[in-house]
């Protein structure tokens, strides 16, 4: 057995990475210690937003992202899965029709079970229809352009956009914009940020959209992981300072460390 | 005043159209200034000593080919014109095809295909093909896009790794692209990388540039504009950046009508709740 | 077990996959990263399921709507021009010789495909002079930097902006070089990390939400 040349400073810092996160969800679990989430206005919004619809009489729109779940953006798709799970509840709470539009075929049999699953637990298991989860198309554009569509001729009176998104996030977003939508949006892909931002009512800015299933369930795992992050972006911030003061005195070693 | 904050948005669509569409048919001769990041591309690229090697990789599809092709495309004339040989390579499934296109004039005007340039196709695998490909170019790549035996090939004589090339130059339109490059392949193996960007992912690379992880970076169709008047062969991306220039100043021009509109709009509604309370 | 077993399959495979890219682990004729490569390459077998699954849905979704009545036309032409993009590859691909068929695929995909997607991206251009139009309102403090930063930014990276006011591409590129990249770095480290703790717990069966409810 032998380490693959460059990645044993990664593996190291992976494991100890995952130690703390399995220590922090360990104590959060026994108790010993309960993080808090700060407001993230945009999941509060969630339910205003299907609300705001169950009384206009008109359906939600769920977007999970063009992003596939065997890809680097399988954790964003995942998050927005979560998303899902909670908004699925809402909606069968309010009574009201969703129809969650789906890019990725892989992605197309886990949205349906999430959603069903979610209808089926809060008692509506009539209210899940062969309409409510729907494979769009595997082309991005096709995808953006039957949304769009759809947005607009149903017109839609919450628009939510969670995962990972590219170029067709403000062609979606501004047809939400066209018929008065609510929209909460999140992403963790940068580019795309901007144009949520300019678009849409309310959004997550990068981990915001990690940390949304915590949020909403507030599992006490979720929470631990959470507060592990934070532990970890700390030591990120102090690896940074030690990192621009070595090349800042012209000390090699900390680049070493990291190409090891 | 109060149209001017509820503007039907057809108006804005047609005004684009129009400001857009004029000086691709007229072009207005805008000066244009170089990035010192085009610079260092041009400077890079024309540094490679003839009858050596070089990689392009080219991670972009037809819908981000209008930003981002024209650098490519100057960027190989400028790379044949001093008798470089070119590699080609792609990690998404439309490139074979760009890359055939990219090739074509080249291969017409004389350019023999397998020395001074080589298709090497679609390698499927994303970002662990890149991994495996900086490691082992023709174990990873087999063939190329014809199924030709790549070790018969001149071009790719005594290549193992991408260290064998004088540098890889990533043209970035989505995933896999600059930051697969740098994370796999970049870092581990220290080869000189620079990448031509679609103009959205500028941002996300500029980090990587200030760092000098990237010895180069040309940032979407000005970027290609730039490269033509250093080629000082002024062509279609110079002709279109008076188009972008146009619409930005149309976006510019709704945005302080629209600010206009709401100050007054404003400014109306709180005299009005003024002389009612009075 | 029906929850078990996924998630048991879940952390096998996800841990082969991980090992795969920090160790080399021979086995024989066989190695770690051949593993993870073929499990790669069930991932596209199970992809190729899923199309056809997909493929169900959509189907029927407009088959309905077809006969309901209910956007008839354009359900109608979506099932044709799926069914003759995919004769034409599955022809092409049992002919590869046929220079009618290979060209026919090409051309359909140049002509039709690639202008139709082209054309979508360049949709973006109008929607966002609408969406900057709309959104853009010196509304408070924060809505006037963003406003700033933006007309700043367009002026800067556009070449008109030059002749307006010389200092406009240093500018902007100074908003490039500094703020932004602090900016980005610092969403990109939250986000990475972030997106390990998720997969960390995906791995080890603690985030269960893909299963449906508990």
């Amino acid at each position: 057995m032998s380490f693959i040349e460059g990645t044993r400073f990664l593996l190291v810092f992976s494991l100890v990475s995952g130690a703390l996160i399995f220590y922090m969800m360990t104590k959060v679990r026994e108790g010993k210690y309960l993080p808090k989430i700060r407001p993230l206005t945009g999941l509060d919004a969630i339910e205003e937003a299907i609300g705001r619809a169950t009384e206009m009489g008109r359906p939600v729109h769920f977007s999970p992202g063009i992003g596939g779940v065997t890809d680097e953006s399988a954790p964003q798709t995942m998050a927005a899965m979560e998303i899902l799970s909670y908004t699925s509840d809402l909606v069968a709470q309010y009574g009201n029709e969703m129809v969650v539009s789906i890019r990725t075929p892989n992605l197309f049999p886990i949205a349906q079970e999430v959603t069903r699953q979610r209808f089926i637990a809060a008692g509506k298991p009539e209210m899940f229809k062969e309409t409510t989860v729907q494979f769009f198309s595997s082309e991005q554009f096709a995808y953006s352009a039957r949304c769009m569509g759809f947005i607009t001729r149903e017109k839609v009176a919450a628009n939510i956009m969670i995962g990972a998104f590219w170029a067709e996030s403000l062609l979606i977003a501004e047809a939400g914009a066209s018929v008065g939508a609510i929209q909460v949006a999140g992403t963790a892909n940068l580019h795309q940020i901007p144009f949520f931002v300019a678009a849409c009512d309310y959004t997550l800015i990068g981990e915001e959209l990690f940390a949304g299933g915590a949020y909403l369930s507030q599992d006490k795992m979720e929470l631990g992981s959470i507060a592990a992050q934070d532990y970890l972006k700390i030591v990120s911030i102090g690896l940074v300072i030690l990192g621009a003061l070595a090349a800042t005195f012209q000390y090699d070693f900390l680049h070493q460390l990291l190409v090891k | 005043m109060d149209k001017l904050v509820n503007l039907d948005r057809r108006i804005i669509y047609f005004v684009m159209l129009v400001l857009v569409s004029l000086p691709l048919l007229s072009p207005l001769g805008i000066p244009l200034l170089i990035t010192q990041g085009t610079r260092d591309m041009y400077e890079q690229l024309d540094a490679v000593p003839a009858g050596s090697r070089v990689l392009f990789s080219i991670n972009y599809d037809p819908t981000s080919a209008p930003d981002i092709a024209p650098q490519a495309v100057v960027m190989l004339d400028h790379l044949m014109s001093n008798n470089v040989n070119v590699a080609l390579v792609c990690f998404s499934a439309a490139g074979p095809n760009l890359i055939e296109g990219l090739m074509a004039p080249h291969l017409a005007a004389g350019k023999v295909y397998g020395e001074d340039l080589v298709n090497l196709g679609f390698i499927a695998g994303g970002e662990t093909a890149i991994r495996n490909f900086g490691r082992d170019v023709i174990g990873t790549a087999k063939a190329d896009y014809h199924g030709n035996d790549l070790k018969s090939m001149p071009i790719l004589d005594g290549v193992t790794d991408v260290r064998d090339f004088e540098l890889v130059v990533v043209f970035h339109g989505y995933n896999p692209g600059v930051q697969e490059w740098i994370r796999q392949v970049q870092g581990p193996l220290g080869i000189r990388l620079l990448a031509g960007v679609v103009s959205v992912s500028v941002p996300e690379v500029m980090p990587f540039y200030t760092s000098g992880q990237l010895a180069g970076l040309t940032q979407g169709l000005r970027g290609a504009a730039e490269y033509e008047l250093l080629m000082d062969k002024p062509g279609t991306a110079v002709a279109k950046m008076d188009a972008q220039s146009l619409g930005h100043l149309a976006i510019i021009f709704f945005i302080v009508i629209g600010n206009i509109g709401y100050f007054s709009t404003k400014g109306k509604s709180k005299a009005n709740k003024e002389g009612g309370e009075n | 077990m029906r929850r078990e077993i996924p998630i048991a399959i879940t952390f096998v495979v996800g841990l082969i996959m991980l090992l795969s890219n920090f160790i080399v682990i021979p086995m024989g004729n066989y190695s770690l990263a051949q593993l993870a490569q073929e499990m790669g390459t069930w991932v596209i077998i199970i992809s190729a399921f899923a199309v056809g699954l997909a493929t169900v849905n959509l189907v029927l979704i407009h088959g309905h709507n077809i006969f309901s009545g209910k956007n008839r036309i354009n359900s109608l032409l979506l099932l044709i021009s799926m069914f003759c993009f995919s004769l034409v590859g599955i022809i092409e691909f049992h002919m590869p010789d046929s220079t009618f068929w290979s060209g026919l695929n090409q051309n359909m995909y140049e002509n039709v495909l690639s202008p139709l997607s082209a054309a979508m991206f360049a949709l973006i251009a109008f929607y966002l002079g609408s969406a900057a139009y709309r959104v853009f309102r010196m509304r408070n403090v924060d809505a006037t930097i963003l406003l700033i930063a933006c007309v700043v930014m367009m002026l800067g990276q556009a070449p008109i902006g030059a002749l307006i006011w010389d200092k406009f591409p240093s500018i902007a590129g100074w908003a490039m070089s500094v703020p932004n990249n602090a900016g980005q770095r610092a969403i990109m480290m939250g986000a990475a990390i972030g997106g390990f703790a998720v997969s960390l717990r995906i791995l080890f069966g603690i985030e269960r939400s893909y299963l449906g409810a508990d």
